[in-house]
């Protein structure tokens, strides 16, 4: 089974374009997350997908098969809302039964796969109450529990875990991914946070302003970002970016110079000789050396931010400041001290200044 | 609070019933009473009762089938302005369509003409439609008022149940109508019977409409009472055990649909 936005593109009635020109597939099994900002239409992709919103132009495909104009019941998915939406004047049970009561399931079976589901998330025990009585994490379940129940082709998840605080956000991320991994559904998962994205996602499309920016594996994205916005987003920290000039083989940004042809092998073909561009880094591939030596700059630390076992370094020196992750800080570090680094060039990524696309 | 306040609270309670039962009391006192006890200058809290006034009004005068006009009326035009008035406050809290707000509106302005300017045209109308003085034309006449207080009020309703609700019906397998059948309209409940019971008083108590459209063989109560009004002078008592009757069916509405009146079925719809 795959699934497929052809150009889908959408427009609200204010004017607002949350879609532009959307073009992205995946096949069976995966779990894709749909990453972004917020306002970047990643909620409205996912509704489109559900049959909820009707694109302004552009299809959306499932098996080759045209389902922009389905209703939602025919589309053979399920969601789990932000909000939950469960039904408030249903008990637990009755809510996890609901999409079996409603396409007619025979009763026996209907206790069996609602018995089934419940003791996968673990309800049981809670299967007489109703909502109101149920805290915001077992709410969750109970949500995830009616999206499995009737064991739909597609779950889709929007933003699930945003009302969830970071403790169980954390522990029901692990358990959507055990859940992922047993029943082997196409789970699609909408998330403005980019650590659930690289913690869950099988593929991650990244949006931003309606349109996809980067769609790959969460390696790829972190490694080798798209765009610049790409390089912001990701990380936590995120890259350093430095808008700069390239000058006879070498990356100036104010005092930070960064040669790039330390060794034999030069960055790429595919950088200009010269003109601006932008740099980026990840905090943790910056090196620290403790003296000076060839292709190393000096810099001072402004800020140390110790949270174990990490150690995060703020660092400025003339026309330039960068953030550095390290576990194994220089001994002595105080602020106002001069740290001296280098940049592997293997780990440099360059954007475009005007457009922030991807030079290498 | 401390005891001095509950106290304060718990008198200033009492008075407020005693003042809002003090006429509904005098007029069951007054429906029992003699004309001269009645009448008397000083209002007279001890009097022997008198049973002469019920079955005088009801089976001598033959007021009984008035009060069936009255709930046939009343229940007619409750159920009618529902039946069109919720699906259509539904729409209007869920759908988009070009016009909304202006169609919406629109409701609401039936209700600014004055009943007097339009009552005549109405009255025309419903004697070209053969439905002079009948029971359907004053339930018809209800519904116009009834069914944009409908809509106005649903609205609200429904706009307090998250589109999520819907929307996970939806995919759970309802169309859009099933979901708004057998999803939203139950969690709708206490909304539909608080806007029932007004729609039943107000059709209840409406004279002007019911006067001019049905003053003879479909008149109703409120138009019954004022042929109590005789050259001879008012007949309180019997204006008052009218009256009396009269509230009975209310009251036996409102304490049908009073489970429904109590809201909270819809907290925790999404916040747990």
């Amino acid at each position: 089974m795959t699934v497929a936005f052809r150009n889908v593109t959408k427009t609200f009635a204010d004017g607002t374009t949350a879609l532009d020109s959307l073009d992205l597939s995946f096949a069976s099994g995966e779990l894709v997350v749909i990453l972004g900002p917020s306002g970047c239409g990643k909620s409205t992709a996912c509704r489109i997908l559900a049959g909820l919103e009707t694109p302004s132009s552009g299809t959306v495909e499932v098996d080759g098969k045209d389902v922009t104009n389905l209703p939602p019941r025919e589309r053979g998915m399920s969601m789990v809302f932000q909000s939950y939406a469960l039904y408030p004047h249903k008990t637990v049970f009755e809510n996890i039964a609901y999409p079996l009561r409603v396409r007619g399931t025979p009763k026996a079976e209907l206790v069996r796969a609602v018995h089934e589901v419940a003791a996968m998330l673990q309800l049981e025990r809670l299967l007489e109450r109703r909502p109101r009585q149920l805290s915001g994490g077992e709410a969750q379940r109970v949500a995830v529990a009616r999206a499995l129940v009737w064991k739909p082709q597609i779950c889709l998840m929007d933003e699930p875990l945003s009302n969830l605080d970071a403790l169980l956000r954390l522990k029901t991320r692990i358990e959507l991914k055990r859940l992922h991994a047993e029943l082997g559904q196409t789970f699609v998962f909408v998330t403005h946070d980019q650590e659930e994205a690289m913690s869950l996602g099988t593929r991650i499309a990244v949006l931003n302003r309606g349109a996809l920016v980067q769609f790959g594996t969460p390696q790829e994205i972190y490694h080798q970002p798209a765009t610049r916005f790409v390089a912001e987003f990701i990380g936590k920290p995120a890259s350093n970016t430095l808008e700069g000039e390239l000058v006879e083989g070498s990356f100036r940004c104010g005092a930070l110079v960064v040669p790039l042809r330390a060794d034999a092998a030069t960055v790429s073909a595919t950088l200009p000789a010269s003109g601006r561009v932008v740099l980026a880094i990840r905090p943790e591939a910056v090196r620290l050396h403790e003296v000076a030596g060839p292709g190393t700059v000096a810099m001072t630390v402004e800020v140390v931010d110790a949270v174990p076992p990490d150690t995060i370094l703020s660092l400025v020196c003339a026309g330039a400041s960068i953030l550095v992750r390290t576990q194994a800080p220089p001994a002595n570090l105080v602020v106002g001290a001069t740290v001296h680094v280098s940049f592997p060039l293997s780990a440099l990524s360059f954007f475009e200044l005007e457009s922030g696309a991807r030079l290498r | 609070m401390s005891r001095g306040w509950r106290g304060a609270a718990k008198a200033l309670v009492l008075a407020i019933i005693v003042v809002a039962l003090l006429p509904y009391v005098w007029l069951m006192l007054t429906s029992v009473k003699t004309r001269v006890d009645a009448l008397a200058d000083t209002p007279r809290w001890l009097f022997s009762p008198t049973s002469e006034h019920y079955p005088e009004v009801f089976f001598r005068k033959d007021y009984a089938p008035l009060v069936w006009n009255s709930v046939l009326v009343a229940v007619g035009s409750t159920v009618l302005s529902l039946a069109l008035g919720v699906p259509a406050a539904y729409a209007f809290a869920r759908l988009s369509f070009r016009g909304k707000e202006d169609l919406f509106f629109f409701f609401l302005t039936t209700r600014m003409a004055p009943a007097i300017s339009i009552v005549v045209p109405m009255f025309l109308l419903f004697n070209f439609l053969g439905l002079a003085d009948t029971r359907s034309a004053v339930i018809l006449a209800h519904s116009t008022f009834n069914l944009s207080l409908v809509v106005w009020m649903m609205r609200g309703f429904f706009e307090d149940i998250p589109p999520e609700v819907d929307e996970a019906a939806m995919l759970d397998g309802h169309t859009r109508a099933g979901a708004f059948a057998r999803v939203v309209l139950p969690l709708a409940a206490p909304g539909v019977a608080a806007t029932a019971v007004l729609c039943f008083i107000l059709s209840w108590n409406e004279f002007l409409y019911a006067f001019i459209l049905a003053a003879f063989e479909s008149r109703t109560v409120t138009v019954g009472i004022p042929g109590l009004v005789t050259p001879h002078g008012t007949l309180w008592g019997q204006v008052a055990a009218v009256a009396v009757v009269a509230t009975v069916p209310i009251l036996i509405f409102t304490a049908l649909v009073q489970r429904h009146l109590v809201r909270g079925l819809t907290f925790g719809a999404v916040k747990g």
